[in-house]
């Protein structure tokens, strides 16, 4: 989950880059297959496309990022990596090393309307502020983001699609406007890699 | 009456939700009490009616630094209820799959939580600005070890490999082997950490601490030996009821412990390093010697010195494992099932485990009872901080806060296993 009780500032279009509300016009149905099927071919580095899904399935809404990518796997092309992972900075950072092209998808809080869709381009100056001196169970997502541009810089595109959750319960089911989100995330995301 | 309060709302950079609270009075310390509010997770009330073959997975999830001590604690004190005894093999592969969390835990420690104290910074998102190497240095270790838990444990966190009587399966030695390049390497990487740790400034305190580890075991321990003290106490786990009480305190959601007719005592690196240094391997006694450590340790702040002594340890002692490991026939023994006790301590990395279990005839869990390292190491961390405190009552209260944090932070106390985010609140009078 990428906790935003306070909302980064603005970068051009800024936080509210993309910000879709959850109207019935903004949940659009995904094209039925949104992108070329593959073979799962993998390439490293600057060629490779990767998609990470963060989360936990078992809490509610945080398990809507990992939905979205185990969504996506059968309909991606060959050079589109899916990942699901749980948040931990360590592999989250390596994943960003290896890859040019990464989009995130995670949940959010920030005190927006449930299944609200943010898009942020994490290359933006700020425009996920880490915090400081977390535990190490709070090292995730935005401190990941953080220390990969520090240490080797981040991938050419790295975007962040972050869903408004509002259950984080261990157990509980996903909230209707969260789940109606998937769709949405895809078909934006099926649209930006196209044009990547 | 003077009285003077600092407040740090949020302890940062321990495991878990917790906060701290110092009363000063009249320029004297009155009073440090660590009080853990992260709420009790009742892990060993539902543990009653399952099979004593699910605990260990189950135990698995009360920590997601440190499984591979539940899970180690579980099956031996399981395999103590149930009669059994393990192959050589298979406490070799036990010993190997908790080199790799000793390695991936301490180094996270040392890196991302600690090191930051000693080099100035908040946390490792600032210290990686000016340090990107020493960050890159302690994400490449953690992985090394990490790469042992996927292989032996099936994944990175919460391993689903282990099993009563062994494993579900046991790797290859081509499997096993394939890891010793990255093992190598980590080992050489960590004679660096063992240099860089031992340069940073440590304040020049000492204490008279109750060192509690396991010991009398041939070997540095992980998951075999006596409870054994620097002050004459040699036990075996079987015989911990009867020396050691959990107590419960009103500002802790943590029960605390207490040495019958002692007190506090001190389990974990210190411990462990103090009780056991002549055990370590040539290499890690070489890298302890040249890091300035002698035999014993008593100055906490050092602690991180002899993590990093015993990263140097895991790794050798991995290598040594799998050069010589043969492929068992069996990964597990049976386990047949009967009534019984069974009583286990292991080594986590921060401190001794204990776990005991009361077994049905069909092996269902009627009791159990589980002591994290930092349950027992809470008193100790507020006797550290009764004794050091005074002496930087001077400073401002930042700073002074600061260095509370820090103090806590030598234990790296997991409040997450122990109940399980701190708090720290100071007040001057």
């Amino acid at each position: 989950m990428t906790n935003n009780a306070s909302p980064p500032p603005l970068e051009g279009g800024g936080w509210g880059e993309g910000c879709v509300q959850p109207t019935a016009a903004a949940v659009r149905t995904p094209p039925p297959n949104p992108l070329p099927q593959g073979e799962g071919e993998h390439l490293a580095g600057a060629h490779l496309r990767l998609v990470i899904g963060v989360g936990n399935p078992d809490r509610g809404d945080d398990g809507i990022g990992r939905l979205v990518a185990r969504r996506l796997r059968d309909s991606v092309p060959a050079e589109v990596r899916i990942e699901e992972q749980d948040g931990a900075a360590a592999p989250l950072i390596e994943s960003l090393r290896d890859a040019g092209s990464v989009w995130l998808i995670d949940a959010a809080v920030s005190g927006a309307l449930p299944g609200t869709i943010r898009r942020t381009d994490c290359n933006a100056t700020d425009a996920l502020p880490a915090r400081s001196g977390a535990s190490s169970h709070g090292l995730g997502l935005a401190e990941a983001v953080a220390l990969a541009r520090t240490l080797h810089g981040l991938p050419r595109v790295c975007i962040l699609y972050a869903v408004e959750g509002v259950t984080f319960a261990p157990g509980a089911a996903m909230t209707p406007q969260v789940l109606a989100a998937a769709d949405t995330v895809i078909a934006l995301l099926a649209e930006e890699m196209l044009s990547d | 009456m003077d009285r003077r309060t600092i407040k740090v709302d949020v302890l940062a950079r321990v495991e878990g939700e917790g906060a701290l609270r110092l009363v000063i009075e009249d320029g004297k310390l009155r009073d440090a009490e660590l009080r853990i509010f992260e709420p009790p997770r009742f892990f060993e009330a539902f543990l009653r009616g399952r099979s004593c073959m699910e605990v260990p997975d189950i135990t698995a999830r009360i920590c997601g630094i440190c499984p591979v001590a539940y899970q180690m604690s579980a099956v031996h004190a399981m395999e103590d209820a149930l009669g059994i005894a393990i192959t050589p093999e298979i406490r070799e592969l036990r010993r190997l799959l908790y080199c790799g969390e000793w390695i991936e835990s301490h180094v996270l420690h040392m890196y991302m939580l600690h090191a930051p104290d000693f080099l100035g910074y908040d946390g490792a998102v600032e210290m990686a600005k000016d340090h990107p190497d020493v960050v890159r240095d302690g994400l490449a270790l953690k992985k090394a070890g990490n790469e042992i838990l996927k292989l032996l444990g099936g994944r990175e966190i919460h391993p689903i490999n282990v099993r009563v009587g062994g494993f579900y399966r046991v790797p290859s030695k081509r499997e096993l082997r394939e890891l010793r390049e990255a093992l190598l390497r980590g080992r050489d990487a960590s004679l660096g950490t063992v240099k860089l740790v031992a340069g940073f400034e440590f304040p020049d305190v000492e204490r008279d601490y109750e060192f509690v580890s396991l010991g009398n075991a041939g070997e540095y321990p992980f998951n075999a030996g006596r409870v054994v003290s620097n002050k004459g106490l040699d036990i075996t786990p079987q015989q911990y009821d009867a020396h050691f009480e959990e107590f419960h305190v009103k500002r802790s959601n943590a029960l605390h412990s207490r040495h019958i007719g002692h007190g506090a005592y001190l389990t974990g690196p210190l411990a462990r390093y103090s009780l056991n240094s002549a055990l370590l391997s040539p290499l890690a006694q070489a890298a302890a010697a040249q890091a300035g450590l002698g035999p014993t340790c008593n100055n906490p702040f050092r602690s991180i010195v002899i993590r990093a002594v015993e990263v140097v340890y895991a790794f050798d002692e991995a290598l040594r494992i799998i050069d010589a490991y043969e492929q068992p026939d069996r990964p597990f023994v049976d386990t047949p099932m009967r009534a019984g006790v069974g009583y286990a301590c292991t080594e986590a990395p921060r401190g001794m485990l204990f776990h005991r279990y009361h077994l049905d005839t069909e092996g269902s869990v009627q009791d159990a009872k589980i002591v994290p390292p930092t349950s027992q190491n809470q008193p100790s961390i507020e006797a550290d901080l009764l004794d050091f405190a005074p002496r930087w009552l001077d400073l401002p209260d930042e700073k002074l806060g600061h260095l509370c944090e820090q103090a806590i932070r030598n234990h790296d106390p997991c409040i997450s296993c122990a109940t399980h985010f701190l708090k720290l609140d100071v007040v001057r009078g």
